[in-house]
């Protein structure tokens, strides 16, 4: 499935956030046999690690074998962000 | 032209503030309304203040505040004193506000480095919550302000410190010197078991990437990164929490 992450704001900081962000995604969004998941970033401003970060880590405790995808971003702190969690070579090209 | 007559309303006002509408338009010699187009764009760009409401309205240059050295003083002082509203965050929700206005403004001045710029400022300034929560030696929440003029940004807490939050994880680690070095360039948290710590090093790669300065400051220890170089100095006196200056 496709996650669009500008439905939680455009300013995406901070680990509180991002856990809000998680429960609120796994209540109404997720499916329970979720094994794919592809994240939009389109018109999202701002992503900061903590946020991507505890929301993966909640994400990665609910469904260990979930497949993760990234659909490119020119916005620089999306792309910053995918670098310093390691996660840019998931990058859909 | 319509550059010159600000840059003339400028001038002018360095010798001659405060000063009335009334007496601009006799000495620049254009009508009113021209005058106000000049001065209603001077106020948006920051440059000059208004006191009073009408008739009696006065100009003034924009007063540059030193944020550096309020942000020191409020932070080096040993017992705590008030700063002012517009600066302090008391909770994270009033940070995550203010910071949303920081993002709109930027935009408006600084375009592309806007996101970035909010994004740095969004990793410190939270950190300075997640490490401090519940637990503030004094004064709970962050100073919070910037000049987008000088282009600079200050977000300081009186919270425990990087040195007793990295300790929590790596207890060999026994001074400030070593901790802020740690925060900046080992992938650790203070927050034991939770395995985070890319906060600092997020910050550190943006303001080398960009050619950023940022100066950060806790205990007895001081990091500059400049010109894409870490730099680590001793500093006295002591800072309480964490302060960070950010110049772009």
């Amino acid at each position: 499935m496709i996650i669009f992450l500008s439905k939680f704001g455009e300013l995406l900081s901070s680990r509180p956030a991002g856990r809000e962000a998680y429960f609120s995604a796994k209540a109404y969004l997720l499916p329970k046999n979720l094994k794919k998941i592809e994240f939009d970033f389109k018109d999202v401003k701002v992503l900061t690690p903590s946020w991507l970060d505890e929301f993966l880590i909640l994400l990665k405790t609910d469904f260990p074998k979930v497949k993760l995808s990234f659909q490119k971003s020119t916005n620089p702190t999306v792309i910053s962000t995918l670098k310093i969690l390691q996660l840019d070579k998931k990058i859909n090209l | 032209m319509k550059t010159l007559t600000r840059q003339k309303i400028l001038k002018h006002l360095e010798s001659s503030q405060p000063i009335s509408p009334k007496l601009l338009t006799v000495y620049l010699k254009i009508s009113r309304q021209a005058l106000f187009r000049h001065l209603d764009r001077l106020l948006k760009e920051e440059k000059i203040q208004k006191e009073g409401r009408p008739p009696k309205v006065q100009y003034f240059l924009k007063k540059t505040v030193d944020l550096f050295k309020i942000a020191w003083k409020w932070n080096t002082n040993p017992t705590t004193a008030s700063v002012p509203s517009d600066w302090y965050c008391q909770t994270r929700d009033v940070f995550s506000a203010r910071s949303q206005v920081l993002l709109s403004n930027l935009e408006r001045k600084e375009k592309a480095k806007a996101y970035l710029l909010t994004a740095v400022v969004g990793e410190i300034g939270n950190n300075s919550f997640d490490h401090n929560l519940g637990h503030w030696p004094d004064l709970p929440g962050i100073f919070f302000a910037y000049d987008l003029n000088q282009k600079i940004i200050i977000l300081s807490d009186r919270g425990v410190g990087l040195l007793k939050t990295i300790q929590g994880t790596l207890p060999t680690v026994t001074n400030d010197q070593q901790a802020l070095k740690t925060a900046f360039t080992k992938i650790v948290s203070g927050r034991f078991p939770e395995k985070r710590g890319n906060g600092l090093k997020f910050v550190k790669q943006v303001i080398k990437e960009n050619n950023w300065i940022l100066q950060f400051f806790s205990g007895t220890a001081g990091l500059e990164i400049r010109n894409q170089n870490l730099s680590f100095k001793e500093i006295k006196p002591f800072v309480y929490g964490c302060l960070a200056v950010l110049k772009y």
